[in-house]
């Protein structure tokens, strides 16, 4: 025999379910845009029924409805597919980021005149119009100036690029500071989650979501692998490191290490307060991009440049040296300092290191002294002949070869006066070098043929009766020279192939350039396709998720209906038992009154 | 498949940020109607680009050499017309002297052709800005030096101190290059100069009286001198007529073809010159063609592919406004 009120505990359990759904409904739409939540969903099932015994035996009588569970709906198989490819979309979008920059440093615009290309075309057109104006300074003066923009083009991507490893070294301490903030989060979630999901009965969604999100956030940093243990803990691993799980969180730390070629500061994550050279090999995720760039991408193009002001310390200086300048000096370089031969390779070490030749790779300082211009080589043989300024007269003549002593080859000018005459026969002389003090001439003078060796040249005057004591006379080796053609073969070194054994390998400084950029657009357009393509794959990957777990307003506003009326229905049956137990109570029983 | 409201809007932005990016693309390349503006656009064209640039800039710069040369060679040639027509003036006027009833004296003929000289030597030191055309390599000075200088200096006859008027050459015997093409400087291809020797020569080396100075003497003034001291030493009197209306007279034709043919030589390297001008402006068209073809904006196309992207985008934004308000929630009392 059933109880009289057995239909009101139904019907109040139909109350509780449905007002339960529709707080339920309730919180779903209040988190429709919370990021990373699942809608959840309160799982409803029959009560036992009652074993009633009817006429014709035992009868199964529904008692209501109970409340089995609030879960969240949301299929972990796309997590794990979401975590996987948004480490790929984290690397791509930051290493597309990387190269942008590079590219930036490299920017060409003939156009506008801006860019390497530009200042090597420069370059080369200043050697080629000293070439036609040899005995001009100006071309001179302008083949200096654009040697030194092109160290500056050189020198000022060399900055850049190591500004990218400063600003990639800052922004691995951020990154790893907010992976260990995640690790230390997911482990707090751990505990509770596991706290309350003990015996599997109660449901921690809000709590999983949160864990979730934690774990969406950290895979697009790095290559995450997240798997739930049999205790609800998540254990999260990067590469071979586990950095969090139900017990601990392993925080990570940065090593810093000079690099070994140009020495500038690299930072490395390793596990910390453990082994500084011990690093964590990241293979994805926006971390993988940081550690990709400081560690090679830059050194690749620094290497760049190294080679290229490299073949320009050592071939070009070689054309260069092998030149002289107007005042006859030879074996100058034109890059690097004075008294360093770049082409020789030195035999024993310590042979230069890479960033030493970016050191030295500068517009040789000489050059800009008083004297500077003459020492550019546009000649390639020796002028020696010497011109005199007093011809007028003709009483004193020079022939051979101008030989400065040795070691010097910055005489240029010298003046000879007579101090002794008898006769017009001269008797004795004295020079002044540059200007310089008066030096006798030491013998052998010879008054009677009346020549005297002077550096290399033969000193002659005639008898003259008109001779006198004090005359002076100023001689000079010619400084201009129309002779341009090593001014041919340094811009030849510029544009021309090279020979096979070159710094460059056989391939001209242009070309050595040009497939530079080249390389360098395709890997950025390869990087910009991986990002584009992987941002399309997660972009599929969001819509399943959002498939699955996202909130649908019009769903819920259905369900919020159906609640309801259910809610209602369920009032109705109340008041209709209510009814029934008033015409029981008070209108039965009353025959007669 | 279940749309949830985020899948709309996360779609509807995602679509929208597309779609504005190819505007960004399509814009960058309207605003200066080229096509590449880092490599990573065309790595093809930008590299392409960057090697048609550098042949422009070669082209130029080779065209402005041959410039230069030209420049310098049609000075040479009118310089060197000036000489053949001074060369033509003196052997007028050694015949003119020769002729049986001359109408001047030869005292007269003698200062004309003394001038003549003087010009000859002011043609010589002919200058293009600061440099000399006619020295060689020496094309700049000292202070005071002239590659041609008309003097007088006392050489040694036989013993005896002679003073003997000449034209002394200071300049040197080389060639100066301006090369047209990538290469080492060759002289017999690219040289647009004449020294002193080739025009005026030969040089002879005469050694000063009482010492070892000596001098560079250009024959052909003082061949000039010579006749002009003829005519001077005879007056009143006779000159010697034979020696001059013979031996002069072939000395000055001497010099006279020693100048043509070094115009000649001026003037085959201008053509030479002027032809290479010539196919590095037709090249200078090609190469421009070829960059034209290589970086410039198809404008029509990118116009249309511009309007064709706004229309995409505003479809989207309409779609957009008319999708996303709209739930249940506005149909529920």
């Amino acid at each position: 025999m059933r109880s009289t009120f057995s239909g009101l505990n139904t019907l109040v359990r139909g109350i509780y379910a449905q007002q339960l759904s529709l707080d339920t409904t309730g919180h779903n739409i209040s988190n429709a845009s919370t990021e990373g939540y699942s809608r959840q969903r309160v799982n409803l099932a029959t009560t036992l029924p009652e074993v009633v015994y009817g006429g014709s035996g035992a009868l199964q009588v529904g008692t209501g409805v109970s409340i089995e569970s609030v879960t969240r709906v949301r299929d972990t198989f796309m997590d794990q597919q979401m975590w996987k490819e948004s480490s790929t979309l984290g690397y791509a979008q930051s290493a597309q980021t990387m190269w942008g920059k590079i590219e930036g440093i490299f920017r060409d615009d003939t156009e506008t005149g801006v860019g390497m290309q530009t200042v090597l075309n420069n370059f080369w057109q200043s050697w080629q119009t000293l070439v036609t104006n040899a005995s001009n300074d100006s071309a001179r003066t302008a083949a200096r100036q654009r040697a030194q923009e092109l160290v500056d083009a050189v020198q000022h991507a060399r900055k850049q690029l190591s500004d990218i490893v400063t600003d990639v070294n800052d922004t691995l301490t951020t990154r790893v500071a907010q992976i260990n903030q995640m690790s230390s989060e997911i482990f707090a979630l751990n505990k509770q989650i596991s706290n309350i999901e003990v015996g599997g009965r109660d449901h921690a969604n809000d709590l999983r979501d949160r864990r979730d999100l934690l774990v969406d956030r950290l895979a697009k940093l790095a290559n995450v692998r997240c798997f739930e243990d049999k205790n609800h803990n998540y254990v999260i691993q990067i590469s071979d490191v586990t950095i969090a799980d139900g017990n601990s969180t392993t925080p990570l730390a940065l090593a810093s290490a000079p690099d070994a070629d140009y020495g500038f500061e690299v930072k490395r994550v390793v596990v910390a307060g453990s082994n500084p050279t011990q690093y964590v090999r990241f293979a994805n995720g926006e971390m993988h991009a940081l550690q990709e760039a400081n560690s090679t991408l830059v050194k690749g193009y620094l290497d760049e440049l190294t080679t290229m002001s490299q073949y320009l310390l050592r071939e070009f200086n070689g054309v260069h040296r092998a030149g002289y300048g107007s005042d006859n000096s030879t074996g100058t370089n034109f890059f690097g300092n004075a008294a360093t031969d770049y082409t020789v390779p030195p035999a024993v070490p310590p042979v230069m290191t890479k960033s030493q030749w970016l050191d030295a790779f500068k517009v040789n300082p000489v050059l800009f002294n008083a004297d500077g211009l003459a020492k550019v080589a546009a000649k390639t043989a020796e002028v020696k002949e010497v011109a005199q300024s007093n011809a007028a007269g003709g009483k004193a003549t020079v022939t051979g070869a101008y030989t400065p002593p040795a070691g010097d080859t910055t005489y240029k000018n010298y003046q000879i006066r007579v101090t002794g005459v008898a006769a017009g026969v001269v008797g004795s002389i004295e020079y002044s070098i540059n200007g310089g003090a008066w030096v006798a001439m030491a013998a052998p003078f010879t008054s009677a043929a009346g020549t005297a060796p002077f550096y290399g040249m033969t000193l002659a005057f005639a008898n003259d009766p008109d001779t006198a004591l004090g005359d002076t006379y100023s001689f000079s080796v010619p400084q201009a020279n129309a002779s341009g053609d090593n001014a041919t073969n340094l811009a030849n070194a510029i544009k021309m192939p090279t020979s096979p054994g070159s710094t460059l390998s056989g391939s001209s400084l242009d070309d050595y350039y040009e497939s530079m950029i080249a390389d360098l657009g395709i890997a950025a357009q390869n990087k910009e396709r991986l990002a584009d393509n992987q941002q399309t794959l997660v972009d599929q990957i969001t819509n399943w998720r959002d498939s699955v777990a996202g909130v649908n307003i019009d769903e819920e506003m259905a369900n919020m209906i159906k609640f309801q009326k259910g809610y209602n229905a369920s009032a109705r049956v109340i008041t209709t038992i209510d009814e029934m137990l008033d015409k029981l109570i008070n209108g039965t029983g009353i025959v007669g009154r | 498949m279940r749309i949830a409201n985020n899948t709309t809007i996360y779609n509807f932005l995602s679509s929208l940020n597309k779609s504005q990016n190819r505007m960004n693309d399509i814009q960058e390349q309207l605003s200066d109607g080229r096509i590449v503006h880092r490599p990573s656009d065309d790595p093809i064209r930008a590299f392409r680009g960057l090697r048609l640039n550098v042949n422009l800039t070669m082209n130029e710069q080779y065209t402005q050499n041959a410039n230069d040369g030209l420049q310098w060679l049609k000075q040479t040639d009118t310089s060197l017309q000036n000489l053949s027509d001074i060369m033509q003036s003196a052997k007028e006027l050694v015949i003119r002297a020769v002729n049986a009833n001359p109408t001047v004296t030869y005292d007269t003929l003698s200062t004309e052709l003394d001038g003549l000289i003087n010009q000859a030597v002011r043609v010589a030191n002919t200058q293009i800005g600061d440099r000399y055309i006619f020295a060689g390599q020496k094309d700049k000075l000292a202070a005071g030096i002239l590659p041609f200088e008309r003097r007088t200096i006392n050489i040694d006859v036989a013993g005896v101190s002679t003073p003997t008027e000449v034209v002394v050459y200071n300049g040197d015997y080389n060639k100066i290059s301006m090369p047209v093409q990538a290469g080492a400087a060759d002289p017999t291809k690219d040289s647009i100069n004449v020294h002193g020797e080739e025009v005026f020569g030969p040089v002879s080396v005469q050694t000063q009286f009482g010492g070892a100075a000596t001098y560079a003497t250009v024959d052909i003034f003082s061949q000039l001198i010579r006749i002009k001291d003829e005519l001077k030493n005879h007056s009143p009197g006779h000159p010697n007529l034979t020696w001059l209306s013979t031996a002069a007279v072939a000395d000055i034709d001497r010099g006279h073809d020693r100048i043509l043919v070094a115009n000649t030589e001026i003037g085959a390297r201008m053509a030479n010159y002027e032809m290479a001008i010539n196919f590095m402006k037709r090249d200078n068209t090609a190469i421009a063609e070829n960059m034209s073809a290589n970086d410039d904006l198809d404008l029509a196309k990118a116009t249309i592919d511009f309007k064709n992207n706004e229309n995409v985008y505003r479809a989207a934004l309409a779609v957009g406004a008319r999708i996303m308000p709209p739930s249940l929630v506005d149909f529920l009392r």
